[in-house]
């Protein structure tokens, strides 16, 4: 090759360098911003590695682990939410803690309740959002789950939210209704990835060891003279599949 | 010598409280809060902090004469699979992949505790 054809070449390669180089840091230096705002302002509450299965554990627990947060949450959602917080465990994270014992029954004593979350600037928000969405450990978990939206009917999916499964002893299908002691779920759509939903159906304790709500993988050691009786009742992928659709069909119209 | 008497009160204060918490029936009542008393209450009342929403009422732990009825099987079936493996409320989920088999049987211990001890004292 002549040197003139070479010339222009050989005279870009230093600025390309530069901007290489530049940019380069630019995104480093954003990785560890992100980093060390979760680690600043996070990692007091929330864990970011695996937790050891123990009870003691969830009853300390001030916020949701996130070790698996780039499984969990959309993105979108986060960093919405990290500028403005919003409730979304009624009675907090671990409800026993809150109660309080009265005539009328148990009751949540609000004034115990986390009344606030750190509110992060736009630019703060992007960056620990991004860095949450690496967080991925349990990703077999997701990775075995191909959720499509189906065309389950808002009835027939409310009935297996409210009879046949029974989920709205324990969360709400919309405001002021349903259980409080688990996370509200006519948000969880716009929350969670549609196959994190659907695999935390399946086995929560997958998920969490040291979660509150019912896995249901069947056990090992079941006793014989149940084995039918269990396996008739086992959660089938209908049902999976409506529970997951009836989640969108909530969402949606509590967007409206 | 006044000091080393205290110390050796204060050890044995220790010993005794670190004993205490790790005692069953304190990991038994524990399970129970952590798994049962958002639904069934506190103190096994059946008026937890869900209990106002569902259809079907929590059973009333404490009630001697409706648990008494319920043989320790029947409650530990209930508890590993769910209301509905025997024929009660699909409210009542399956503890079997959350609990283990002692664990369960730990919670029928102070569930038995609730019910049934108060009809002695």
């Amino acid at each position: 090759m002549s040197n003139r054809l070479l010339n222009p070449i050989v005279k870009v390669i230093p600025g390309l360098a530069t901007f290489l180089l530049f940019f380069g840091l630019a995104n480093l230096s954003l990785a560890e911003s992100g980093t060390e705002l979760l680690n600043t302002k996070c990692a007091q509450c929330h864990a970011l590695t695996p937790v050891k299965p123990d009870l003691k554990e969830r009853i300390a627990r001030k916020g949701p682990p996130l070790h698996f947060a780039g499984n969990k949450y959309r993105r979108e959602w986060l960093v919405e939410w990290l500028q403005k917080y919003s409730r979304i465990n009624p009675a907090g994270i671990y409800p026993p803690a809150h109660t309080t014992v009265t005539d009328e029954g148990d009751t949540i004593k609000q004034e115990s309740l986390t009344q606030s979350h750190p509110q992060l600037s736009k630019e703060e928000a992007l960056l620990v959002a991004d860095h949450l969405m690496t967080l991925k450990s349990k990703n077999d978990l997701v990775q075995k789950i191909n959720y499509q939206p189906g065309e389950t009917s808002k009835r027939k999916g409310m009935l297996q939210f409210t009879k046949t499964q029974g989920c709205i002893g324990c969360h709400q299908d919309q405001a002021e209704n349903g259980g409080i002691s688990a996370p509200e779920l006519y948000t969880a759509w716009k929350r969670l990835q549609p196959n994190y939903i659907v695999s935390y159906i399946i086995d929560a304790v997958a998920w969490d060891e040291n979660t509150m709500m019912p896995s249901y993988t069947l056990p090992e050691n079941i006793e014989p003279d149940i084995q039918a009786t269990v396996q008739r009742l086992q959660l089938k992928q209908k049902h999976i599949q409506r529970l997951a659709d009836y989640l969108r069909l909530i969402a949606e119209e509590a967007e409206q | 010598m006044k000091s080393v008497r205290y110390l050796s009160l204060t050890a044995l204060l220790l010993m005794a409280t670190t004993a205490h918490a790790d005692s069953p029936l304190q990991e038994d009542k524990q399970l129970y809060e952590f798994y049962c008393s958002v639904c069934h209450g506190m103190t096994g009342d059946g008026w937890g902090i869900n209990a106002g929403y569902m259809q079907t009422e929590p059973a009333d732990h404490t009630a001697s004469g409706e648990m008494g009825d319920r043989s320790n099987e029947e409650l530990f079936k209930s508890i590993k699979y769910g209301g509905k493996a025997v024929s009660k409320s699909a409210l009542m989920p399956r503890w079997g992949g959350n609990m283990t088999d002692q664990q369960i049987h730990g919670v029928i211990a102070y569930i038995r505790s609730l019910c049934c001890n108060q009809d002695e004292q």
